[in-house]
């Protein structure tokens, strides 16, 4: 829904026509690109019309809507209602919302809201695409109010999809929608492009994974990612929620006996609407201590215990721990859970932080937030790391978690004042770090013997002054004069938009996506056809003069799935 | 679930050429043999896939063409008509494509609740004589009248009682005017112009106002941030690569400008005329700056006023999911909620996706719900339908609630509704696939059914009582108290219906006994009773076939002078799985 105003002709135009018809800073007459997409450069918005429609598809959602809008029109889950069978009313039933237990048994725990899981060997491709095909009719029909003419897709996956997953997509879409091609991008680098930034560390805490991928240049350098995601969340939740209902059960039984109690006790659907309600992250221990953030200064640990207590009476005002009631009515008899506000954050401690596990104890694809993204910093060259912890983007369902991205900021710039970027850490090292400097000078001293050293070499090379570069200098003062300094060094978050109006966004101002797949060809091949060059040259993509028509007008001998292929 | 209603779910035929269920265990996805055992497959109707590809006969249409049934899934849809479900405005597909899928009018649901909302004044109504003539004025509210939800209470009101779409899009809540983006194109403008001055005349005529200025901090909502980064990127794009904009616009060639005019010079001039301005500029993009370009920093302490309000105004201020879902932005509590614009509805054309013949056309016009064209599989299949063959016992609470172990038989009865004879014959694999096998047989899988002729017909017919008793037979039988069915026999036939007896012996529910007894998948995955597993459904697969009139379809009126031709007939076959459920298997 578009929130312009006013009568409808005029809006189209407000919509069509270019924002800025002076772009300020060029000195030369100059008309500006019309984003319009009409083939023969028609200015009529209304006869404009191949709108291409942008699919952004997530382990639980599908996202869907036009090029162009700001947000999709069509958010559609993949909830267990959705997959009845057509005609079948029986959600309408009185009672039937009691019936819940009898629904989920023989499923894993938000098993059946999933469009996919991870693991692809218990996945059944064919079953992932008829529901596809139905959200996607859903969507058509009920939000885009579109029919089935065929029309140009631009589908935006997470960079990592599995090839069979991507082919059985594709498959469906193809062959049930007809569109003449499928454009694909991928949402960690069109994050990227709707926080405004040319590089960034994207933060996506989603369903099954937290995936930190660091896109420098619009393009994707290196992935990291953990299973403490939203899922692990909710699953820390029901045993909050759980152990509240029946503190007996939580008492008699233990580990996953509990857990499974426990799913009988509160419904899916509750819990996670307790999740997205409540449920809130607690602030680093640095900043309880009402510490202004600055920079890298590196701060003491403290116990956990206290911190919480702590913030509460910070924000609370109030000595006594305040309760917020729960109304729960999934349980056998409806309830109100009184719970200390204080006890709706611990389910983010122990799944997004895993707090009072020793970072020993994890395993690699467990690793707390904080510090995969500290990992995965580490991991990258200086000026890479620089640009990137300037810039994190935090998507995905789990950002909004209120105060997640104060706590993850403050937990990295913690470990950052700690442990520098030196991969190597330990016991030893803190000891080797901390007799260090004597070390150095008792060494320099034992084997100062015969070696002459000049006076002009006593400092290491690296920490001598640099010469002053003058030609490098006029080129930075150039350089500046055009492009603003750029922002790097300390860590900030920005906010981003997300994948979607990402995607939005560059179909809108026409740019071309790495990989389009043309509908004939992908029918002819399958993902078999796809030329396997990941890494498209860029002197092929900017010589696109008057010859680049035709190769978008599907004459393309090769093609390719790009990240994907 | 107290009662339970017998149903039968037809398969449409498309469903073989959906891709196949695979997982990547299998050593070979499609291997030649699995491809050959498709014929001898029984169709299972527990399987997950299956959901999407059965449905009630009501949702099914026939292409008269292809004859073959059509499903939601093989048919084309084309719009005829979009209009509000509310106040039932035809809205032209224009605007639909510039304002989005929603009523542009005053029509509003209730955020809390989803009823329709009401347009009220805040002055109380006039009382008195002559009141009903009196117009209320003054500001105007948005009520609900199911919950007494009122925008006044996230402090929105309205100076008109109508086009409060429009105003309302003006307004945040808490009644602070919306920064629209014809604004902020404006302030964009002014910004990027500073040293031209002079009252600019909009490119809509309209003299233009003064431009907010706005902060380039400011916390932008999403649609703005949208606006600013189009804008941003679409100057960048310009400036970064005037000479390359080819790339960039589409089918335009760009021609008017300059920079390709240059670029088209250099072509003969050995790229002399390409001036040194723009190739120096032709620089990277550079990033968003401020929130003016789009760029939104996280401060740290943004998020605290969120959990500080949590925490004291606690659960029942947050908005629940399915309030949220109903929101176009995400809000987290209920004073950030807007009254949601009805969702328009569509009119839809169906066509075949084989031929293209439409197979349903409603009429265009918004409150008539006649059509122009639908070709139902109603009225093209014979209907199923299901029940007991025994009466209903004394102490049994619903015919359709069968023990384990102990046979039931049931009546299916078939009705044609073509005017030809119909030959049916109906198969039934001896145990139903799942982990429950029940044991079918269906006492006689092949029959005929007689025409739906008109009723007069048989009326007249009547005449000859000795045919029809004749074919009453075997019901005359059963009345008599022989609760037999005979294998092979019909149970009872009618003018276009015939009814056929199906014995079940339900499996047992429960779990226990020894293994040797379970079927194979019981084994493998155990477990409880999953959700509808106590129903007895029963996969069918149904083959139809029938003389027809071959001129019948093709030419309809036009052959009246070759009657001759008309009678050659034609015979026409269809066959489809069909799953019904006949009751539920009573637990132990």
């Amino acid at each position: 829904m578009s929130a312009t105003t006013g009568p409808s002709h005029r809006n189209v135009v407000s919509i069509r026509s270019p924002p800025s018809t002076n772009t300020g800073v060029l000195t030369s007459p100059h008309t500006p690109l019309r984003g319009i997409s009409s083939a023969f450069g028609s200015p009529s918005a209304l006869r404009a019309e191949e709108d291409n429609v942008i699919i952004e598809l997530g382990s639980r959602y599908l996202r869907a809507g036009f090029a162009g809008d700001s947000l999709p029109k069509a958010v559609v889950d993949f909830g267990p209602e959705a997959q009845r069978r057509a005609g079948d009313y029986r959600r309408w039933n009185v009672g039937y919302s009691k019936e819940w237990r009898k629904r989920t048994r023989g499923n894993d725990w938000g098993e059946r809201h999933e469009l996919w899981e991870p693991d692809l060997r218990n996945v059944d491709l064919g079953l992932v695409g008829d529901k596809i095909d139905r959200a996607m009719r859903d969507a058509f029909a009920n939000h885009l109010l579109i029919d089935s003419r065929p029309r140009r897709f631009t589908l935006i996956l997470p960079s990592a999809l599995p090839l069979p997953l991507l082919s059985t997509i594709l498959d469906t879409l193809f062959t049930n929608f007809q569109p003449p091609t499928i454009s694909l991008l991928s949402s960690s680098a069109l994050s990227t492009i709707s926080a405004g930034l040319r590089s960034a560390l994207v933060v996506d805490i989603g369903w099954r994974e937290t995936v930190v991928s660091t896109i420098y240049e619009y393009r994707e350098v290196q992935c990291t990612r953990s299973t403490r995601a939203t899922k692990l969340l909710g699953e820390e939740m029901l045993k909050v929620l759980g152990q509240l209902v029946s503190p007996r059960s939580a008492q008699d039984l233990q580990g996953p006996e509990a857990t499974a109690a426990f799913r009988d006790l509160v419904s899916f659907e509750e819990c996670e609407d307790v999740v997205t309600r409540v449920a809130w992250c607690k602030p680093s221990e640095r900043a309880q201590k009402n510490a202004p953030s600055q920079g890298l200064t590196p701060v003491k640990e403290e116990d956990e215990f206290r911190s919480s207590m702590r913030s509460l009476k910070i924000w609370g005002g109030t000595e006594v721990e305040a309760h917020v009631s729960l109304p729960i009515k999934s349980t056998k008899a409806p309830k109100t859970l009184q719970i200390p506000f204080s006890k709706l954050a611990e389910p983010c401690e122990t799944a997004l932080f895993a707090t009072g596990v020793s970072e020993s104890d994890l395993d690699d694809e467990e690793t707390p937030l904080h510090l995969l993204i500290y990992r995965g910093l580490m991991k990258l060259p200086t000026d890479v790391r620089s640009i990137c912890m300037a810039r994190i983007v935090f998507v995905g369902g789990g950002a909004k978690l209120p105060g997640l991205k104060a706590r993850v900021l403050d937990e990295l710039a913690t470990l950052v004042g700690k442990r520098g970027w030196d991969p190597v850490q330990g016991k030893a090292m803190e000891v080797f770090r901390e007799n260090s400097n004597s070390r150095k000078t008792r060494i320099r001293n034992s084997e100062g013997g015969p070696l002459k050293i000049s006076p002009d070499q006593r400092t290491p090379a690296s920490l001598q002054e640099i010469d002053p570069d003058p030609i490098e200098e006029g080129l930075r003062r150039e350089a500046r004069k055009h492009n603003p300094p750029v922002e790097a060094g300390n860590l900030r978050a920005i906010d981003s938009l997300g994948a979607w109006s990402g995607g939005s966004l560059l179909s809108h101002l026409k740019v071309p996506a790495v990989s389009v797949i043309d509908r004939e060809q992908w029918l002819q091949h399958g993902a078999l056809g796809a030329s396997k060059t990941v890494e498209v040259s860029v002197s092929s993509r900017q010589s696109m003069g008057p010859g680049a028509f035709k190769a978008g007008a599907g004459e393309r001998s090769s093609w390719t799935l790009g990240l994907w292929g | 679930m107290s009662t339970f209603m017998p149903y039968a779910y037809f398969q449409c035929p498309c469903t073989d050429s959906f891709p196949q269920s695979r997982n990547l265990g299998d050593e070979s996805p499609v291997s030649v043999s699995s491809s050959f055992d498709q014929d001898d497959r029984t169709f299972d109707p527990r399987a997950p896939r299956a959901n999407y590809s059965l449905y009630p006969l009501e949702h099914l249409l026939y292409c008269e063409d292809c004859h073959q049934i059509r499903c939601p899934r093989c048919v084309l849809d084309e719009i005829v008509t979009w209009y509000c479900p509310n106040c039932l405005f035809e809205v032209p597909s224009s605007t639909v494509k510039s304002e989005g899928n929603r009523c542009t009018r005053s029509c509003f649901q209730c955020p809390i609740c989803i009823a329709p909302l009401s347009v009220s004044s805040v002055e109380p109504h006039p009382e008195g004589l002559g009141a009903e003539n009196l117009t209320v004025g003054g500001p105007y509210v948005l009520n609900c009248a199911h919950c007494y939800w009122s925008s006044k209470e996230i402090g929105i009101q309205f100076d008109k009682p109508n086009g409060i779409f429009a105003q309302l899009a003006k307004i945040k809540n808490g009644g602070e005017p919306i920064i629209t983006a014809r604004e902020r194109r404006k302030d964009r403008e002014e910004r990027n112009r500073d040293t031209s001055a002079g009252p600019a005349v909009d490119e809509d005529g309209v003299q233009e106002e003064r431009a907010a200025n706005l902060d380039p901090n400011e916390i932008l909502d999403a649609e703005s941030q949208f606006s600013n980064l189009k804008a941003f990127y679409q100057s960048q794009l310009a400036e970064a690569s005037p000479t390359s904009a080819l790339t960039f616009s589409g089918g335009d060639y760009g021609y008017g400008s300059p920079g390709a005019l240059s670029r088209i010079m250099g072509l003969y001039t050995g790229g002399s005329f390409a001036d040194k301005k723009s190739k120096s500029k032709k620089g990277m993009m550079r990033e968003a700056q401020d929130a003016l370009e789009g760029l939104q920093i996280v401060s740290p302490t943004s998020e605290d006023e969120i959990i500080n309000r949590l925490q004291t105004e606690g659960w029942d201020s947050t908005a629940s999911t399915v309030q949220k879902d109903e929101q176009s932005t995400y809000t987290r509590f209920i004073n950030d909620l807007r009254p949601i614009a009805h969702l328009l509805r569509t009119k839809r054309a169906k066509r075949c996706k084989t031929c293209r013949h439409i197979l349903s056309k409603p009429e265009p016009k918004v409150q008539t719900t006649r059509f122009r064209i639908r070709l139902v599989a109603l009225n093209c299949i014979p209907s199923i339908s299901i029940n007991p063959l025994s009466p209903l016992l004394p102490g049994q609470k619903s015919a359709f609630l069968v023990t384990p172990l102990k046979p039931t038989q049931f009546l299916l009865t078939f009705t044609n509704p073509l005017f030809e004879i119909v030959k049916v014959n109906i198969a039934t694999p001896a145990q139903t696939p799942g982990r429950f096998a029940n044991k079918v047989t269906v006492l006689c899988p092949q029959f005929e059914i007689g025409a739906n002729t008109d009723a007069w017909e048989e009326a007249l017919r009547e005449g000859s009582k000795g045919i029809e008793r004749e074919k009453r037979r075997t019901k005359a039988e059963a009345t008599e108290g022989q609760h037999q069915a005979e294998a092979g026999k019909v149970w009872e036939r009618g003018r276009n219906w015939v009814s056929v007896v199906v014995e079940v012996v339900p499996a047992s529910l429960s779990f226990e006994g020894p293994d040797f007894m379970k079927s194979e998948e019981m084994l493998r995955d155990g477990g409880a009773l999953r959700e509808d597993e106590d129903v007895l459904e029963i996969p069918v697969f149904v083959r139809v076939d029938w003389e027809a009139d071959a001129a019948h379809d093709e030419s309809g009126g036009l052959s009246g002078g070759g009657r001759g031709e008309s009678e050659v007939r034609e015979k026409r076959e269809l066959a489809y799985w069909c799953v019904l459920g006949v009751g539920r298997i009573a637990q132990d």
